[in-house]
């Protein structure tokens, strides 16, 4: 099998910059000025794996991706063991309030104002934290893509109400109407999550609706068209996987923006008082911040951390999806 | 057969003392593979010397060595590039800047992307002059409509304000060169200058090309495909094939029998439409590269077979009538009609071509028919029943035997799914559920595409465009339908992989009893393949007649011109090709 020609990606992305008016060419309509098709050729010659495994190479030979992916999975795995790590009630008062770390080596990371084990907290808080994260992301993206998928693959009436709609949440304020929602409802973890998901989604649907819009004018897709295939075989088989790559390094950081929302309204008492959350913790201690400036830090580093990670992970997604890095790193 | 391995040495003239540049092994790196592998060749002052290459060839990254401006991970591990004695090479990176644009320019082949479309053109051109001359803002607009008026754009002290967008693709192009010529530059690399543009443009824009080489005396580096285009603008010719340089002729000497095969291969390959080969007389001729086992190339030709098929009766059964078709596109407050009123038939088994420049609604025409755009006016009669108004159910039988192949090879199939997945789903769709009928029907539609079955679990990207456009082929052909819309399916492909799939296609016409409708821009083709011909311009059809009439004696201006402008794109007469004819007859 000679593989002679170029590479997948780059053409799609010359299709798409050239639209449907392409001039009708008698030479590869594919021709790029800085880029020299040919170099193109030769750089894929030699790589025959299947789509996603060279990016997964890619994405592990970051180091900074590796780093986010290392300890996202420390922090999961804390989260999901946390009663074995640390067994008994967070909230429950262990000992001596105002112990520093290190001075009592059953509470390595000392006690909070009501002898609160902040070790505990933090194991704990993981939990609450990144439960929120994850669900109200993966809400937020059901529904963003969902309502961009629709806008971008119908257009017209439903595009122009859709995006009004969008324009309806885009215009507010996302933090007051997250503390609106939050304050409407009873805080708990699940009220919390959707109303995280529901000042979010609006950018995965603009994101969304531009992917499929572009991929919606390519040739494959009025081949599919043109071949019979039904809209939501369309939509979902054909152009869908397509556009996964922005959404992915979309969702990396809407986790961490997710996390930080929650801590927000911890902080200022709207989350679920009765379970502990890094926000709470910081909340709580940031009365004491002088004397004891320990427990807003703490806490403080577990979020810092965490959203790093996750935006290192991100930023190495976007990097290994992206054909046109991805081919001048390799 | 002459099957010839890689070519002797070919020594080039010696040189005159007026040597302008001399690329001497320059090998360009990537990695660990070699897309230019030793090349060496020179320009004379005033001379026009053409590379020639099919994609991959490295033509265009040669010419980009040339000017230094290969992407960041390219390497030159060996070879020189002198530019009038300097070794373009050792220069550092500021005194490169300098010779670029003063001493050599280059133009590229989309003049719709190389111009901002932000800056007016007088602008973009005052810039280039300024930066490389010492010159008062005055005087350097004064030089800017002077340019503009030596690459012939009309009126140029009203135009130097024009934004690029105001001006047709023609003269955008003619922008272009006056940018590059604007420091009079001793060397002009012309990379496809000419493909992005309509034949009856393509002429003038060389025309002028070698205008400005004669008054300005440059060396022009002339990098193309069109092997019609350097037979009759270049001096010398350059061949290459993946990296390598096969041989290095004169002009003159490209249509004689002793040339290298896969040059040989290569002008056989190439349809004229002087020459009026048609599918019912005989075969194309094929390029066949293969790699032997010591790692080298052989190049084989196959020659043109003779044979004679009949010609369709067009009076046979209509397969598809096409009335009073209307189709106009809302754009914002402003509405373009971009067919108005097209009628045509097509009979059971017969090709119908059609032909016409850009923005003359051939596509249009085939997306309508296919019921992709909606047409406002007109009905589509196929298969004796109206289509034109039928809802996505019930279009969905139709669809069946209605298919279509699309021009761009890259565009056309989902990177992200196998052959397998590409070719069952129209199956799954189509109500085909038993999973062995489906794999049946690929084994036999990769037959009829010839592509080994083995491969279907390939995703598209690792099959070069010939390959790929086999699979559109096959997708368009595994539900058995009975008329084939092709949109321009051999624009995109190369010279000798165009002449493999027009084979393909009257093969597949004749045994499985298709009719195509033939889309494209090149006559020549159109020729070769069509029964019959409809010319557009301007979203109407301007003229139909049968394949032999059209062409020795059309009724309007209009297809006369076309004529005119695939015949001659100006220079040099052609010198006539006797290794085809005696192959021929």
């Amino acid at each position: 099998m000679s593989t002679t020609d170029l590479n997948a990606p780059a053409i799609a992305l010359a299709g798409a910059r050239q639209g449907a008016a392409r001039p009708e060419t008698s030479a590869p309509p594919e021709w790029h000025n800085v880029r020299a098709p040919d170099a193109r050729t030769t750089l894929t010659t030699a790589v025959t794996v299947p789509p996603g495994r060279r990016e997964l190479r890619i994405f592990f030979s970051n180091p900074n991706a590796l780093f986010g992916v290392t300890f996202l999975s420390i922090m999961i795995l804390m989260a999901v063991f946390a009663p074995l790590i640390s067994p008994g009630d967070p909230l429950g008062m262990v000992a001596t309030p105002f112990l520093w770390p290190g001075q009592d080596w059953a509470y390595p990371l000392g006690t909070d104002a009501m002898g609160r084990d902040v070790l505990s907290g933090i194991v704990h808080g993981s939990r609450i934290s990144l439960f929120v994260g994850l669900a109200a992301t993966a809400l937020g993206l059901t529904v963003g893509v969902t309502v961009g998928a629709v806008a971008g693959y119908f257009g017209g009436w439903v595009d122009d109400v859709l995006v009004r709609i969008i324009e309806i949440f885009q215009t507010l304020p996302n933090f007051v109407l997250l503390v609106v929602l939050v304050a409407i409802a009873q805080p708990s973890a699940l009220t919390v999550t959707v109303a995280i998901a529901i000042v979010s989604w609006p950018m995965v649907a603009r994101l969304t609706r531009a992917e499929f819009r572009a991929i919606r004018a390519k040739d494959y897709v009025m081949a599919a068209r043109s071949l019979g295939f039904g809209r939501a075989r369309i939509i979902f088989q054909e152009i869908l996987p397509n556009a996964l790559p922005p959404l992915i390094v979309t969702a990396s950081v809407m986790v961490a923006s997710a996390i930080l929302m929650e801590s927000a309204l911890s902080f200022m008492g709207l989350g679920d008082p009765n379970v502990v959350s890094w926000g709470s913790m910081i909340g709580s201690g940031r009365e004491l911040v002088r004397t004891a400036w320990y427990l807003t830090l703490l806490p403080g580093l577990a979020i810092v951390f965490t959203v790093l990670a996750l935006n290192l992970i991100g930023d190495g997604l976007n990097d290994a999806l992206n054909p046109r890095f991805s081919e001048e790193r390799s | 057969m002459n099957a010839i391995a890689t070519p002797a040495a070919f020594t080039p003239a010696p040189g005159n003392g007026h040597r302008l540049l001399e690329v001497e092994d320059l090998t360009i790196r990537f990695g660990t593979s070699d897309p230019v592998k030793h090349l060496s060749f020179s320009i004379d002052r005033g001379e026009t010397v053409a590379v020639v290459g099919e994609s991959g060839s490295g033509k265009s990254l040669s010419a980009l060595a040339l000017m230094r401006l290969l992407p960041r991970n390219a390497r030159i591990p060996n070879g020189s590039i002198r530019f009038e004695g300097t070794n373009l090479l050792d220069l550092k990176d500021r005194q490169m800047r300098a010779v670029r644009g003063r001493d050599i320019a280059m133009i590229f082949q989309e003049p719709m992307t190389s111009l901002n479309p932000v800056a007016t053109i007088g602008a973009q051109i005052v810039e280039v002059l300024r930066l490389h001359e010492k010159l008062s803002r005055k005087a350097a607009r004064q030089r800017a409509i002077e340019l503009l008026d030596l690459v012939k754009i009309p009126d140029p002290a009203q135009r130097v304000d024009d934004y690029p967008h105001q001006l047709s693709g023609g003269q955008r192009q003619r922008v272009m060169i006056a940018i590059a010529v604007a420091c009079k530059p001793k060397l002009l690399i012309a990379d496809e200058p000419t493909t992005a543009l309509d034949a009856t443009i393509q002429a003038q824009i060389l025309e002028l090309l070698d205008e400005l080489r004669r008054k300005l005396s440059m060396g022009l580096l002339l990098i193309t495909h069109d092997l019609g285009l350097v037979s009759r603008w270049s001096d010398r010719v350059v061949v290459m094939y993946h990296g390598d340089k096969l041989e290095e002729l004169a002009t003159a000497d490209l249509y004689a029998p002793e040339r290298h095969p896969y040059t040989k291969g290569l002008t056989q390959a190439s349809i004229r439409l002087d020459e009026e080969v048609h599918y019912t007389a005989q075969t194309l001729a094929e390029v066949k590269v293969a790699r032997s086992p010591d790692g080298r190339n052989i190049y084989d030709v196959r020659q043109p077979e003779r044979r004679s098929l009949p010609t369709p009766a067009t009076d046979r059964e209509q397969l598809l009538v096409v009335k009073d078709l209307s189709v106009t596109y809302q754009g914002g407050s402003k509405a373009s009609k971009a067919l108005d009123g097209a009628s045509l038939s097509l009979a059971k088994g017969e090709t119908l071509g059609i032909v016409g420049e850009s923005g003359s609604g051939k596509s249009t025409l085939s997306k309508a028919i296919m019921r992709l755009v909606n047409a406002q006016e007109g009905s589509i009669v196929f298969q004796g029943r109206d289509i034109s108004r039928l809802g996505p159910q019930q279009l969905q039988p139709v669809r069946r035997d209605l298919q279509m192949i699309f021009q761009d090879p890259f565009g056309a199939l989902n990177p992200r799914k196998t052959l397998r997945e590409i070719l069952e789903a129209p199956l799954i769709v189509h109500g085909v559920s038993n999973p062995a009928e489906r794999r049946q029907r690929l084994a036999e539609t990769f037959e009829h595409v010839r592509l080994p079955s083995l491969v279907a679990d390939r995703y598209p990207h690792e099959f070069s465009g010939g390959q790929r456009q086999r699979i559109g082929i096959a997708r368009a052909l595994i539900l058995r339908p009975s008329l084939v819309i092709c949109d321009e399916p051999v624009s995109a492909l190369d010279v000798s992989i165009q002449a493999q799939i027009l084979n393909l296609l009257v093969d597949l016409k004749t045994s499985l009893g298709l009719s195509y409708l033939f889309i494209s821009h090149d006559l020549a083709v159109v020729q070769y393949i069509s029964d019959r011909v409809i010319v557009m311009k301007d979203a109407r059809i301007v003229e139909e007649s049968d394949h032999r009439t059209i062409w020795r004696s059309p009724k309007t201006d209009y297809t006369r011109a076309l004529i005119a402008a695939a015949n001659d794109k100006g220079g040099r007469p052609l010198a006539p090709r006797p290794q085809l004819h005696a192959a021929a007859l």
